[in-house]
């Protein structure tokens, strides 16, 4: 079992959220005996309007639980979109890792940070939030200098469970399995509307469309 | 013998061919033992791939009322996703017809704010899983709230959204207005 603690060391504050604008960003960290959870959660504040957004992103493994539709007790990177319409919409996004041993896991929660680290950037560049903010997130510098090579490891790992086991899409009764990069677009991509993720989708992309 | 249920024998309708098939491969097993099975399977080969889960929850509109307040507020239809979220939003608060930004229920703001979003959570519950779940006892209790999902069967993720988060908000000073 992977202990995660000393990459609190890339976050100024974790388990706390930090409020600018109307977005609070929460750096959620818990390592137990046999859990561990790294994630980024952007809400956007109620203000009354519709099209409240939130997602989370990161890499945990939790309990065995009975009625849970993955395998909760696997290490797996997650993904969660909420959008509140006139319908709400939400989409779950589960990349399990199954046979990787703690070392390996270890630099997929690496690279996990430095996709946090990408995420962050990019959504206060297309929320035109103050660049200043960041450091109050994440220290960058840090984690690019000593973390980016842990990167295209967690890629790599994730588009090896793309191609050899099916990546299905449940949508009510409807099962779908993405096997081309269209509905890979159309589910995860900028066809599905979550331009906030492409610092993982583009380059998950670009490699099943290469291969 | 899981419940109650499980005790009491039923009938499904399918096809004599694949009643023949089930029949042939089901061996010295009984049907009921065949198919349960069979879902066991089911249920591993469902759990073992990666999978992206989309749902749509309908938004309802509700009026909860008190003194001469009304607070329009909304939330998510129920239904038993393990992503299903409550999600209560506010409207509107109006007192005596006239639109208000918050109420104060005699103690500061941010608590007067958090207690009112546990009052309205609580009226979901009861209009969509139970109406006579009340909840007993101050909305900071975690354990309550969490033993009182746990009986409903509501999914963890309502519980980490709906009340978690919010106390984990209260708790840091987070205004939502």
């Amino acid at each position: 079992m992977i202990d995660i603690s000393t990459l609190e060391q890339y976050f100024p504050q974790v388990n706390k959220p930090l409020i600018f604008g109307e977005y609070t960003f929460t750096i959620l960290f818990r390592q137990e005996e046999d859990t561990f959870l790294i994630n980024l959660k952007i809400k956007q504040r109620d203000t009354k309007k519709s099209h409240l957004i939130g997602f989370r992103f990161g890499i945990g493994k939790d309990k065995k639980q009975k009625d849970a539709s993955h395998e909760t007790d696997k290490p797996h990177s997650e993904i969660d979109i909420y959008k509140r319409e006139k319908e709400s919409f939400s989409a779950t996004v589960y990349f399990t890792f199954h046979d990787s041993e703690d070392k390996t896991i270890f630099e997929y929660a690496k690279g996990t940070i430095v996709l946090i680290d990408k995420i962050i950037k990019q959504f206060i560049k297309n929320e035109k939030l103050d660049a200043i903010i960041i450091k109050k997130i994440i220290y960058d510098e840090a984690v690019l200098d000593e973390l980016a090579q842990f990167e295209p490891a967690l890629i790599d790992a994730l588009y090896d469970r793309y191609k050899n086991s099916n990546l299905i899409v449940r949508e009510g009764n409807n099962r779908v399995v993405i096997k081309t990069p269209h509905n890979f677009k159309k589910y995860l991509g900028m066809n599905a509307g979550v331009k906030d993720l492409d610092p993982l989708f583009l380059p998950l992309l670009k490699k099943i469309e290469k291969n | 013998m899981n419940t109650e249920l499980d005790k009491v024998k039923s009938t499904i309708t399918i096809s004599l061919g694949l009643k023949n098939r089930l029949r042939d491969v089901k061996g010295n097993s009984s049907y009921e033992e065949f198919i349960g099975q069979l879902l066991r399977f089911r249920n591993e080969l469902a759990h073992k791939d990666n999978y992206i889960e989309l749902q749509k929850f309908q938004r309802r509109e509700k009026v909860y009322s008190f003194n001469d307040f009304k607070i329009v507020f909304s939330y998510n239809k129920y239904n038993q996703s393990p992503n299903f979220v409550f999600d209560i939003q506010i409207v509107n608060i109006r007192q005596n017809g006239q639109n208000i930004i918050s109420i104060n229920f005699g103690n500061d703001e941010l608590h007067s704010a958090y207690k009112l979003y546990f009052e309205l959570l609580t009226l979901a519950i009861q209009t969509e899983i139970e109406p006579l779940f009340k909840h007993k006892g101050r909305f900071e209790d975690y354990y309550l709230w969490r033993r009182e999902f746990d009986r409903f069967g509501l999914s963890k993720k309502a519980f980490e959204n709906d009340v978690m988060e919010k106390l984990d908000d209260y708790k840091n000073g987070v205004d939502y207005k």
